[in-house]
């Protein structure tokens, strides 16, 4: 220990351990702030809710119970919970390798067209079968609308910012025409494909709510992509190239291949979300469908700081709001539209907070192994 | 008059957490037509302690004492109101404006008016010996000009005390001596100036009096004219370190060939002279400078040697090379925070990112977490690194121990050479020694080294053979023993010997 340590020093002045730094360190954590978006957001949305003349304190007591309160209420929340689950973890594996991916609620619009073309199409006689098979095809379309984006942006440089944002637009208009022609049954008026085979629908698992097993393959995948990112050879290339590109190609990794291989797990990902939309809770493909669960799913990777846990907690924030705001629009007869100042709300708090340290050049995100 | 203090510190101490005190009791006078250095090792205090004159902290004893007058500086507009400037390490300009609306926007409401015209801006920098074209859009200006600027922007508003915090970290050796003749000048005009700086030689060289900090403390504040190199080097680090031993073995050049470039070519670009029919071979067991002022052709150099780019024409010849065909080597590149590490990813997969996807640290596609803990732990011990442990992110850690985990990174490679750029830039002299050292030893050990750098001491104390690229081309042949002021000249263009097989 010579006296010239700076290291040194930065590890006594942490590891002090007095009560300011212990508290200085959980202020400064991102599970703190993203804890303190939310309760402030709480807070002003009770206000608001006080403002119409609501008691808020009943007005929370509802919007838990419509959220928690009974196997029904839970049963809702999580099933409003799966799509924008899956989203999200679309959105953050490839963000977390540095692609900008906007796109998850085009690819979640192909993945839904990748779904319902064989549970319509192939002989309703596969039975049980054709569930997988309309999963699988719904991954394979989301990934391919993933595929364009990261092949324009290696060959032609564009970027993927734009890119991803507006093929979701083509995506939602491509969902429009095929309701409206090909896949609108003859002599139908409503803009809806035909119903899917028995066979694809992913089985209820509480009766009397939407919860379908497609939730039990949201959870599957979280774990299978935190186990990706943090225990594979493959994951820890990936975060590397997300973090410090430069760094990545001096020590000769493969930046464009994880790239792509990234965008197509996302891209499959979003696919899915879009797939278990439509064989657990439409039925159907329909016009508008996915009011914007993409977009919801990206809020809520970012909310949950790009981990898959984080995307969980979020994620049953998101459905607890959307369930519980029902509740409030049936009882107290208060807008729905509440919902969209509950989730919007801690997105601008945190967006803020990000963008102070961001100022201050701190990293947007941290992980450890 | 020139002996009376301009501005003087009394017993200023300052502390973040509580119980780490940054400054304790240091006491400074500043006087007019002076060029006062203050040094210190990275972290002694130096820059908060111009972030306290400069008003960015407030001291939490003592205070600032102005021509024997106590002012309060709350903020950097209060320092400013009182005539002190500050040209900090990373410039305070807007890239996208050009220089005359950078010193516009900066100016006081008096001094704006003077700034109304181009042609004003274009006369009043000439008259202070600092020419800049005012419709230069700033973030297109080379680093040396934009801090021309910053020092613009402090004159401009009538600055009486300017603080320099590492001004010359960015220039190149010859950029370094306009820019003191430029700080001469400025206190011959009778302002105060302080530089914070760990370059002895330019204190030694341009400086009247100097001040060592170390660890908070003032250790000594003199005329620089009493002291000699070995006296400071002692004060800022607390022991002596013999910077004149040279890092040499007896060298003999019969190591085998692990590296030729054969005329290898580069097309220029606007910041780099690209590289012209350069030649140069590297022997196993042997240190090999490249000395040469940044922009002549060393970017690209350490990009073909790393297999980033293809010569367009000329050949890369390697002993040993990746199944995709580029060249094994260790790299030290020469922006550690982007290029060197994963600053939010921990020590442990920085220390062994070359090999994270081979066994025993990945199995079937698995990281083995223990066994990239157990020899991430081995090789911190073995290479120095001071952190808790491997699993803190380097971000926490000094540049010098960052710099250590590239080091040992590129060491720890399967490969007869070691390539290093710039491998001591931003580090104290401490640290600075210790990469020297390893980069020895590693040579000693029987692997080729290559130092890019235009750090031409550090190039004259390790390397066996000098090299000097010059517009792209590999110019004259030296050894340490060759007089700075032949690699100089050569550096700067004199010796028009051609380009040398090296």
């Amino acid at each position: 220990m010579t006296p010239i340590s700076p290291g040194q020093s930065d590890n006594a002045a942490s590891a002090g351990g007095s009560m300011a730094d212990l508290m200085k360190r959980i202020t400064g954590s991102n599970a703190f702030l993203v804890l303190m978006s939310f309760a402030v957001s709480m807070i002003i949305g009770l206000f608001i809710l006080a403002s119409l003349g609501v008691e808020p304190v009943e007005a929370l007591r509802v919007m838990i119970k419509g959220a928690f309160g009974s196997r029904m209420a839970i049963g809702d929340t999580l099933a409003f919970m799966t799509p924008r689950l899956l989203a999200a973890l679309a959105a953050l594996i490839a963000i977390r390798c540095g692609f900008y991916n906007l796109g998850a609620e085009g690819q979640l619009q192909l993945g839904a067209i990748g779904a319902v073309l064989p549970a319509t199409l192939l002989p309703p006689e596969l039975g049980v079968l054709l569930m997988p098979i309309s999963i699988v095809s719904g991954a394979l379309f989301g990934a391919f609308w993933g595929l364009i984006p990261v092949l324009l942006k290696l060959w032609r440089g564009a970027n993927e910012i734009i890119v991803t944002l507006m093929m979701n637009f083509i995506g939602i208009y491509l969902v429009k025409y095929l309701v409206q022609g090909p896949l609108q049954p003859h002599g139908s008026d409503f803009n809806m494909s035909a119903k899917i085979a028995d066979g694809a629908i992913l089985p209820v698992l509480v009766n009397g709510t939407r919860l379908h097993a497609g939730v039990l393959l949201a959870l599957v995948v979280a774990v299978a992509l935190w186990a990706l990112l943090y225990h594979s050879t493959f994951g820890i290339r990936l975060r590397v190239a997300g973090l410090s590109p430069k760094t990545a190609r001096l020590q000769g990794m493969p930046l464009s291949r994880l790239i792509v291989s990234s965008m197509l797990i996302s891209g499959g990902v979003a696919g899915m979300a879009g797939a278990v939309e439509v064989l657990g809770v439409q039925y159907r493909l329909i016009d508008g469908f996915s009011s914007s669960l993409g977009f919801d799913g990206l809020a809520i990777a970012l909310l949950g700081s790009l981990e898959p846990l984080g995307a969980v907690i979020v994620a049953i924030y998101f459905g607890a709001i959307s369930s519980g705001t029902v509740a409030l629009q049936s009882t107290l007869s208060i807008p729905a539209a509440l919902a969209l100042i509950m989730t919007g709300l801690p997105i601008i708090f945190l967006a803020c907070i990000h963008g102070y340290r961001f100022l201050k050049g701190r990293p947007l995100w941290s992980s450890t192994l | 008059m020139l002996n009376r203090p301009y501005v003087e510190l009394t017993g200023v101490s300052k502390s973040f957490v509580a119980g780490h005190p940054v400054l304790e009791e240091v006491s400074l006078t500043f006087r007019r037509g002076e060029i006062h250095a203050i040094l210190g090792e990275n972290g002694a205090g130096k820059s908060t302690l111009l972030n306290i004159l400069f008003g960015m902290h407030q001291p939490d004893t003592g205070g600032i004492l102005l021509e024997g007058r106590q002012v309060i500086h709350t903020s950097p507009a209060d320092a400013i109101a009182n005539r002190i400037g500050m040209v900090h390490q990373h410039f305070k300009l807007v890239p996208s404006f050009t220089v005359a609306e950078n010193l516009r926007l900066a100016a006081s409401p008096s001094a704006r008016k003077r700034l109304v015209r181009n042609a004003d801006i274009e006369k009043i920098a000439k008259d202070y010996g600092l020419p800049v074209d005012p419709k230069a859009i700033v973030g297109n200006l080379p680093l040396s000009l934009q801090q021309r600027v910053e020092i613009l922007k402090a004159l401009i508003n009538r600055a009486e005390l300017i603080l320099f915090d590492e001004p010359t970290t960015i220039l190149n050796p010859s950029e370094i001596e306009a820019f003191y003749r430029v700080l001469r000048q400025i206190a011959d005009d009778g302002r105060a100036v302080v530089v914070v700086t760990h370059h002895l030689g330019e204190v030694l060289a341009h400086a009247e009096h100097a001040s060592v900090i170390r660890r908070g403390k003032l250790i000594s504040s003199a005329p620089v004219a009493d002291r000699n190199r070995g006296d400071f080097v002692r004060e800022m680090v607390g022991k002596s370190v013999d910077l004149d031993m040279p890092l040499k073995s007896d060298y003999v050049a019969n190591g085998a060939t692990v590296i030729a470039l054969k005329g290898v070519s580069v097309a220029p670009t606007q910041s780099s002279s690209g590289l012209n029919n350069a030649s140069l071979t590297l022997h196993a067991g042997e240190v090999v400078g490249v000395a040469g002022v940044e922009g002549n052709g060393q970017r690209e150099l350490f990009e073909l040697l790393a297999g980033l780019r293809q010569p367009e024409s000329g050949t890369v010849e390697a002993q040993s090379r990746h199944p995709n065909g580029r060249a094994i080597a260790g790299l030290v590149p020469e922006d550690r925070h982007h290029e060197g590490l994963v600053l939010d990813l921990p020590v442990s997969v920085n220390l062994l990112l070359n090999r994270i996807g081979q066994e025993p640290y990945s199995r079937h596609g698995r990281l083995v977490h223990g066994e990239i803990a157990r020899k991430a732990e081995e090789m911190r011990v073995a290479c120095d690194v001071r952190a808790r442990s491997v699993s803190v992110t380097p971000r926490t850690l000094s540049g010098g121990n960052q710099q250590k985990i590239v080091l040992a990174r590129a060491l720890n490679e399967d490969a007869p050479t070691v390539i290093v750029y710039q491998p001591t830039r931003g580090l104290d002299v401490a640290a600075s020694e210790e990469v020297l050292k390893r980069l020895r030893q590693a040579a000693n050990g029987g692997k080729a080294v290559l130092i890019i750098s235009s750090n031409l001491d550090e190039i004259l104390r390790v390397s066996d053979r000098i090299v000097v690229l010059y517009a792209g081309q590999t110019v004259g042949k030296v050894t340490s023993d060759t007089p700075r002021e032949i690699i100089g000249d050569l550096m700067t263009g004199g010796g028009k010997q051609g380009s040398v097989n090296a």
